[in-house]
């Protein structure tokens, strides 16, 4: 009897993960050249008359928190996200926020936030494999943005940019907030071409360390970012 | 109805058996140590996941052109370090810039490295794969080399309970190994333990070393594990700045990790660039120099008589751990490497 009792619990609660739908909330990540959708590999002429090819573009979204009037009402766990730039499958993360859960603003951190990068080996986007952790080093590579630039002066006009770093003085995450209405999908957009142009590519044309020009990219870049419904 | 049920009950039961503490395997932890700080939690040991790294260790798979191993400037009977060379050899032998560190207690140590780089052991290992001067692959195409290997998806399948092979789980079970690595069975430590003493001219080195050097190699690990500079001059071709060289902070010049005194013996060359072949040159840079770097501590030289010397040289020895350094549960896996591809 007892026995029946547990398997009878035993399937209800692995059916109850099916049944009870979860509500999800879809976020396609748009990098943006202007009014277009970045495409790698792709020449951009851009406003100061630069010419742009970007080859790589990769980084960490984190840490999604749900608020409403100010208070967090929900929190995804195990939340790190790798945004690839050639794979349209990994520019699009799907949250299971449950049903009754309302919320009216989103959190989230660009970036790999501190913890992270000092609890030792992880798994999933965090892997070391997918190449965004510095290895000479501790730390995870925030952002990876790597193409070539006519205005850009050394290495045949070739940039990398690798941003990163966790620890004071040189802590490039960055945390973001915006309102939201209601909808099941959202837009983030990430105006690089702003970016760019804030760049000084005579010295700012390979970062691959935490530093200043690092965490202040790091702001810049972050500061580019909308979110649209 | 009521047989399958049972039927399947027993089998869960059996499976939650099989998986739960299969050979689970804690480090020695010694009673005169503090506790260890490595964060067992997130990667428990079993028996299996340590077979897996110590296979790894010594399995020169891990280079890009499958001639070094982790072994070759780490081996077992130097505890750990690469004996006779100053600076460590690598692929197409490569000279690095520093003297391998022998590895033991890393269970117990909170960051690695002569400058304190990594904060993590699990994250060690990925910087001497990498380094295009020690093993010069990537962790990428060390986990695509395992996945080829049968006998490779056997052992993690052993320690993970399926096959898949990820940079986690490679990491985890290096540090699995590395963390059993523990040296706690010196004569210091059976006199520690009440079960021997000291004799007469290793008490009087006892007593030298508490005065003279326990400040920064800290009993029972022989090491505090913070930064400073015990007087070495700058060497002018390496000109190694130290631990300034990752916190970028001027203050720290000249500073290194503070090394474990354990085994001493065994792990010359001595100090970051592995300038002093013999302890008596050691003892003869602490006698005249010490204190005399432009950075760090404000020692001066401890200026010993011979006596001295000899009887602090005597507490040394007293260091030295043969269980450790004979152990084979850390020796080469010769029934895996020799037959196992
Ligand atoms: C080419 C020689 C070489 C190889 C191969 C090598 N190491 Fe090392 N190892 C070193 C040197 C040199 C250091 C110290 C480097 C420094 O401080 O800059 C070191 C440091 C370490 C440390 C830190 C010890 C401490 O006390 O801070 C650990 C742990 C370690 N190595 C483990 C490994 C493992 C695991 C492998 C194989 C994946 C490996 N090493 C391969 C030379 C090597
Ligand atoms: C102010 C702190 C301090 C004191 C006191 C001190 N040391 Fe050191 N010791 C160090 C540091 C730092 C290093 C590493 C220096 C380097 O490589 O640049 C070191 C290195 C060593 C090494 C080399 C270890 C290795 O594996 O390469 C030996 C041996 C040693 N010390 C012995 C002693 C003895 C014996 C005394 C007492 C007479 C002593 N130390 C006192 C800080 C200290």
């Amino acid at each position: 009897m007892i026995q029946r009792a547990i398997f009878i619990c035993m399937v209800m609660i692995l059916l109850g993960t099916f049944v009870h739908g979860q509500q999800s909330l879809v976020l396609s990540i748009k990098p943006m050249m202007g009014k277009e959708e970045l495409i790698l590999g792709k020449a951009y002429i851009d406003a100061r008359g630069d010419t742009m090819n970007i080859e790589t573009l990769r980084f960490y979204l984190s840490n999604f928190m749900f608020y409403s009037k100010g208070k967090s009402v929900w929190q995804e766990k195990n939340s790190y996200h790798l945004v690839e730039g050639d794979d349209s499958a990994k520019r699009s993360i799907a949250l299971r926020i449950p049903p009754k859960i309302k919320y009216d603003a989103m959190g989230f951190t660009w970036g790999v936030d501190s913890t992270a990068n000092v609890s030792g080996a992880m798994g999933g986007d965090l892997d070391p494999t997918k190449g965004m952790y510095w290895t000479w080093q501790n730390g995870y590579i925030n952002t990876k943005i790597e193409g070539t630039c006519s205005s850009s002066t050394v290495a045949k006009g070739s940039f990398q940019m690798h941003l990163g770093g966790y620890a004071y003085p040189f802590r490039a995450d960055q945390h973001l907030l915006f309102s939201l209405g209601e909808g099941n999908t959202l837009q983030i957009k990430i105006q690089l071409e702003q970016f760019f142009e804030q760049i000084d590519w005579v010295k700012q044309n390979r970062i691959m360390s935490p530093s200043n020009d690092a965490v202040q990219l790091s702001e810049a870049l972050s500061k580019t970012i909308q979110v649209k419904q | 109805m009521k047989k399958k049920q049972i039927i399947f009950l027993g089998f869960l039961g059996l499976t939650a058996i099989a998986f739960k503490g299969k050979g689970e395997k804690d480090i020695e932890r010694p009673k005169h140590f503090p506790e260890p700080t490595y964060s067992f939690q997130n990667n428990p040991m079993s028996v299996d996941k340590i077979y897996l790294g110590r296979v790894l260790f010594y399995d020169p798979i891990l280079s890009r052109n499958n001639t070094i191993a982790c072994s070759n400037c780490h081996s077992p009977y130097n505890a750990f370090t690469h004996v006779d060379h100053a600076l460590s050899h690598g692929i197409e032998d490569r000279e690095g810039k520093r003297n391998s560190p022998a590895l033991m207690n890393l269970a117990w140590q909170p960051y690695f490295m002569w400058d304190g780089a990594i904060n993590h052991l699990d994250m060690q290992s990925l910087f001497p794969i990498t380094h295009p001067d020690e093993m010069g692959e990537t962790i990428e195409n060390v986990v695509m080399k395992l996945k080829e290997k049968r006998a490779y998806r056997n052992l993690f399948l052993k320690a993970y309970g399926d096959s898949s092979i990820t940079g986690e789980r490679l990491l985890k079970a290096f540090s699995s190994f590395m963390v059993q690595l523990v040296s706690a069975n010196s004569k210091y430590d059976s006199v520690m333990r009440k079960t021997s003493i000291f004799a007469s001219q290793e008490k009087r080195g006892y007593d030298l070393f508490k005065t003279h050097c326990n400040a920064c190699h800290t009993e029972p690990l022989f090491t505090n594990y913070r930064f400073e500079s015990n007087g070495l001059s700058l060497d002018p071709v390496l000109k190694d700045i130290g631990r300034a060289g990752i916190s970028q902070n001027p203050k720290d010049s000249f500073l290194f990790k503070i090394p474990t005194l354990r085994n001493i013996e065994f792990s010359y060359p001595y100090m970051h660039d592995g300038r002093f072949k013999k302890l008596k040159e050691v003892l003869n840079h602490y006698n005249k120099d010490f204190g005399k770097g432009k950075y760090g501590s404000v020692n001066k030289p401890i200026q010993l008589s011979s006596e001295e010397q000899v009887d602090l040289m005597a507490f040394l020895l007293t260091l030295s751990d043969r269980a450790f350094l004979f152990n084979q549960d850390y020796a080469y896996p010769r029934e895996f490497l020799k037959e196992g591809k």
